[in-house]
């Protein structure tokens, strides 16, 4: 005994191939050659019937009346009492729709008022009964071929040239529906559970056949003579029977894509009809077979873009016989099967785009940049209709141009592996091109290792898989903000470490990228190994232990305890039994903030390309609230250590570290800044280039800022203090490590000043700076060390300085970015440029705030002698020394 | 008390030691035991959450009962096993525990429920345990002289 809800529910079932098929036959009526008419009524009579008696054995009176009434009118239509109209066709499609809502929501169609749909439809017979003068269409109409005096001359060039085209319109039903109807009689529904678990059986049977044939390699291997013939035949056959069962089992998953084809021819009508254009809707290739869930996404992007095709595509009638087209135009929906794609077009005949139009628009909506639109072709810029915001439609309708929709359809589409592109030809017509996989339940996907774990990124997301070694690591790999960046063909590309998004449940705190950083360059890996996984247009890298290989993998939903962890889409069990959990790339990227790199890395960039400095700062505080920073590429390494392990004998301080007596200096007395006097926690920072073992002692280090603006110019009360500006709200001071160092003890650089002294004639240098500070400080040190300097802005005026022959410079030191003419084009006219010759041997000084060996390798390939960081006072001395040492040399020997 | 009052009365529990305790669930929720201890940790799960195993195809989800009631991770021995739930409980999942004892018969009258019996099962080794998996303890029930605590799994998957 089935009970009521079982029996309601088998009815909802098959209520729903009904309506689908009454929709189809209406649709098709309106177009049908007439000798096929009667055979339609009949079909669409029978199965308002079905649904009428089916409903009032299950007691939905309210579907029970509605369905009469459509049946009252067509049994009239085959009476011959009323004749097929378009009114009457739209009336049926009207109550239609009220039975498709009442049948969605079976629980409150009692509450869903027919009377109105009833009201349209009797109103149908009766407004026609009078109106005599109509043509009639009726089941007793005769076929047009053998009288065709009954059927006017326009209908009867209708119906042939409908003929014609019958093989591609699914309008013309009879061929379709009985197919469908046939299909209906040799199948059974089987709920998608019994499907699901079928294919988890057949995964296990998978399982199962891997391990036979691991297990008969074994004893191949071993012992030959120990397995039969017949142990292998068995083991084949078993290995073959797996596989076709799989494939079977994941057909049983597959369904004709027609059946998101299906709202469409009615999508097409109405829409005519609304806008007043006439559109023929064809379609192709209905029955190529993809997954349920695929199918059930694409439904959405193919109204979207079917809306789309007549609403923007095709012109009105008067519009496009002015451009000498048939006035009905073509909307062409088709698919095939491509490899394990699908490929779905939409298709108009309609204007095309116009790219022009286009990028104006974009351009209003602020889609793009105008500069932007510039450098692009016509493809990427009709590609810019599914960017988020976009719309040409200059009114907004109840259709479409709101913006919203063509982004979705991309995104849609995307969410599922999928692609869409876009063809267009002003005066032609427009394709849509929608890419879609076969199945989301097995996907081809990199095997990936990282610990003990092993990880699935499927194909679609993936790029390539990039394995430096050696010294391509530590050459290649760049940190910014602490975040490693790998430069890959010239793009910058984020790296993140999935040990350290897997390792942090929330964000990844910046201690760990310190942390990463500092191990990093401590102990430079012998390898390294990153998946280049897409993210939208960007790329970014996922570095993981080892790269396994790829494997297909048998998609298994997340568990829904799972649901929250954003970092997985998915489980699967591999070859060997073992389970690897799928990655998101998104949620990956969402941990990691790979989104700001982008920016990040961005502005980065912009620092190459523009003459713009960033200065790495390590930011601490003393005693008080203020920020203050030594520039990162000084220092060596930061330790924490107690007050109370500082030994004090005569006013100078000293800890002891590793067997060495380093000399503590205290930047809060120094600065004249209270001095802490509680013991406890406190960090030395130890710098890299100073040659004295000294420690900078301050309160807390605090993180790594990245310094764009250089501080102004202002007199500071302290010549240690290089500078300040106001960061985060707070003030900051950039500090002198080496003035510090002075500060504590003087003795240190007086052989300095005596050399300074010694020069009896002071050597020329020749400064190119864009950045005031570094102009400042730069400057006054090399005063202080008794040279004479001479100060230029930028690469150009450096350039025209040293074209006069008597220049009278010993050494050229340059920053690389600068505006107008950079370091690197001062140096290759210098050395090669001709009006340089007699700059050729001049000796000349990179000097520069990044730490990149590729940029120092190149400044030393283009005919720099040395290349400096900036801020290191020690080293440019010892540097300048050398440099002029040499060139002494040289011109003694010359 | 009639025949069939005594027959609805009538348990079978599955019992298990976990920590220092000894535990119980309904014989009629357990799908199988399994001695299968390979379980990959899912990153960013929430606590709890042991990780993912596949037994035969199929993976289940185990949640690491010791941490949950309080007795910190559990280790993993030859005694180990998983008691994984039949899918009426809920979706694909079951527990790690210590070791699993005999089937054992109760007649749910015998049953002390938590609130007379919380002084018994009140965990001192973390308070918080105790809240945070109110619920998961129906009860207490005494066999010969030892204590087993009955838990509700479908308490497990409301964290």
């Amino acid at each position: 005994m089935f009970d009521v809800d079982e029996m309601i529910e088998e009815f909802l079932a098959e209520a729903q191939e009904h309506r689908a098929q009454i929709e189809e036959l209406l649709l098709g009526m309106e177009q049908c050659a007439p000798h096929e008419l009667s055979k339609m009524v009949n079909e669409l009579f029978r199965a308002v019937h079905s649904i009428k008696g089916a409903a009032g054995t299950v007691e939905l009176d309210n579907i029970c009346d509605l369905t009469h009434a459509m049946e009252t009118e067509l049994s009239k239509v085959r009476e011959g009492e009323l004749s097929v109209s378009s009114e009457l066709i739209s009336a049926l499609l009207g109550a239609l729709d009220v039975l498709g809502s009442m049948l969605d929501h079976i629980d409150e169609q009692e509450r869903i008022d027919t009377a109105p749909a009833i009201a349209r439809l009797t109103c149908c017979s009766s407004g026609q009964e009078s109106d005599t003068s109509e043509p009639q269409r009726t089941q007793e109409c005769p076929e047009p071929e053998s009288n065709p005096g009954t059927a006017s001359s326009c209908e009867a060039e209708r119906s042939g040239s409908e003929l014609s085209a019958a093989v591609v319109e699914t309008f013309v039903a009879n061929s379709s529906s009985e197919g469908q109807r046939k299909s209906v009689n040799e199948s059974i529904r089987v709920p998608v559970w019994a499907l699901d678990s079928l294919m988890a059986l057949a995964g296990e049977l998978v399982l199962v056949r891997n391990r036979q044939l691991q297990s008969i390699d074994e004893r191949l291997r071993t012992d030959r003579n120990n397995v039969s013939s017949m142990d292998r035949q068995l083991a084949q056959q078993l290995d073959l029977v797996t596989s076709e069962i799989q494939e079977a089992v994941l057909r049983t998953r597959m369904q004709p894509i027609g059946i998101a084809f299906q709202k469409l021819p009615r999508l097409c009508r109405d829409l005519a009809n609304k806008l007043g254009k006439r559109i023929a809707y064809k379609v192709s290739g209905s029955e190529t077979e993809v997954d349920k869930t695929i199918l059930e996404c694409l439904s959405d992007p193919l109204m979207h873009l079917v809306r789309n095709s007549c609403d923007h595509g095709l012109g009105a009638p008067s519009e496009r016989s002015k451009a000498g087209k048939e006035p009905t135009g073509t909307v062409s929906v088709s698919a095939h099967q491509d490899g394990g794609q699908i490929v779905i077009r939409v298709q108009d005949d309609g204007r095309g785009i116009d790219p022009q139009r286009v990028g104006q628009k974009a351009v209003e909506n602020g889609v793009c940049r105008p500069e932007e639109l510039a450098g692009m072709s016509d493809k990427q810029v009709c590609m810019l209709i599914f960017s988020p915001g976009f719309s040409t439609a200059s009114t907004v309708s109840d259709i479409s141009g709101r913006g919203v929709g063509m982004d979705v359809v991309k995104t849609s589409i995307e969410k599922i592996g999928g692609s869409v592109d876009v063809f267009s030809k002003l005066g032609e017509g427009t394709t849509f091109s929608m890419r879609v996989p076969l199945t989301l339940a097995i996907v081809s996907s990199l095997i990936v290792r990282c610990g003990k774990s092993c990880f699935a990124i499927p194909q679609v997301n993936l790029e390539e898989v990039v394995c430096l070694h050696d010294e391509e690591v530590f050459q290649n790999v760049e940190f910014i903000n602490n975040s490693p960046s790998y430069r890959l063909r010239g793009q910058l590309l984020p790296l993140v470490y999935l040990e350290d998004v897997l390792g942090h449940r929330d964000s990844i705190p910046k201690s760990a990228l310190l942390e990463r950083r500092n191990f990093f360059e401590s102990f430079p890996p012998n390898s390294l190994t990153f998946a280049v996984v897409r993210l939208g247009t960007q790329s970014f890298g996922i570095v993981v232990d080892e790269a396994i290989g790829t494997e297909e993998i048998v998609v298994k939903p997340n568990h829904p305890i799972l649901s929250k962890v954003r970092c997985f889409v998915g489980t699967t069990v591999l070859g060997d039994g073992r389970i690897a959990l799928i990655l998101d790339v998104n949620g990956v990227a969402q941990h990691a903030s790979i989104e700001s790199r982008f920016c990040e890395d961005g502005s980065e960039q912009e620092t190459i390309s523009r003459p713009k400095e960033v200065l790495s700062q390590l930011a601490f505080t003393l005693n008080g609230e203020d920020l203050c920073m030594f520039p990162l590429s000084l220092i060596s390494r930061i330790i924490s250590i107690y007050t109370d392990s500082i030994d004090e004998v005569g006013g100078i301080r000293t800890v002891n570290l590793d067997g060495d007596s380093i000399r503590v200096v205290d930047i809060a007395k120094h600065l004249g800044e209270p001095v802490g006097s509680d013991s406890g926690e406190m960090a030395l920072i130890l710098p890299r280039h100073i040659k004295r073992s000294v420690g900078f002692l301050c309160k807390r280090v605090l993180d790594i800022k990245q310094v764009e603006k250089m501080p102004s110019s202002e007199t500071h009360l302290h010549p240690a203090i290089l500078g300040s500006f106001v960061l985060d709200g707070k003030l900051g001071l950039m500090l002198d490590m080496f003035a510090l160092a002075r500060c504590e003890e003087p003795s240190w650089f007086e052989s300095e000043k005596f050399e300074g002294d010694r020069r009896v004639i002071p050597r020329r240098v020749l400064l190119a700076e864009d950045t005031g500070f570094f102009r400042r400080v730069v400057g006054a040190y090399l005063v202080e060390l008794g040279y004479h300097v001479e100060i230029v802005e930028d690469g150009q005026l450096a350039a025209d300085k040293l074209r006069l022959h008597d220049h009278g410079f010993d050494v050229l030191i340059s920053d690389l970015e600068m505006p107008n003419l950079d370091g690197f084009g001062l140096i290759e006219k210098l050395r090669r440029g001709s009006d340089w010759e007699h700059c050729r041997s001049l000796p000349a000084m990179a000097m520069s705030s990044l730490s990149s060996p590729e940029v120092q390798k190149k400044a030393i390939a283009l005919g720099f002698d040395l290349y400096e960081l900036k801020l290191n006072r020690e080293s440019l001395r010892d540097s300048l020394e050398e440099l002029l040492g040499q060139s002494r040399h040289r011109s003694h020997a010359a | 008390m009639s025949d069939s009052a005594l027959m609805a009365d009538k348990r079978q529990l599955c019992t298990f030691s976990s920590g220092d305790g000894c535990y119980a669930v309904d014989v009629l929720d357990v799908r199988e035991v399994n001695t299968e201890t390979d379980v990959t940790p899912v990153s960013h799960a929430p606590k709890g959450v042991r990780g993912l195993v596949n037994v035969r195809g199929q993976v289940f989800l185990i949640f690491d009962i010791g941490l949950l009631l309080g007795y910190g991770t559990s280790g993993v021995s030859e005694k180990s096993r998983l008691v994984l739930f039949k899918e009426r409980v809920g979706p694909t999942f079951g527990i790690l525990v210590d070791a699993v004892g005999d089937i054992l018969e109760f007649r749910t009258s015998e049953l002390v429920t938590r609130r007379r019996s919380e002084a018994l099962v009140a965990n001192e080794h973390d308070p918080n345990a105790h809240t945070e998996m109110d619920g998961l303890i129906r009860g207490v029930c005494k066999f010969e002289e030892q204590l087993v605590v009955l838990l509700e799994p479908r308490r497990l998957l409301e964290v």
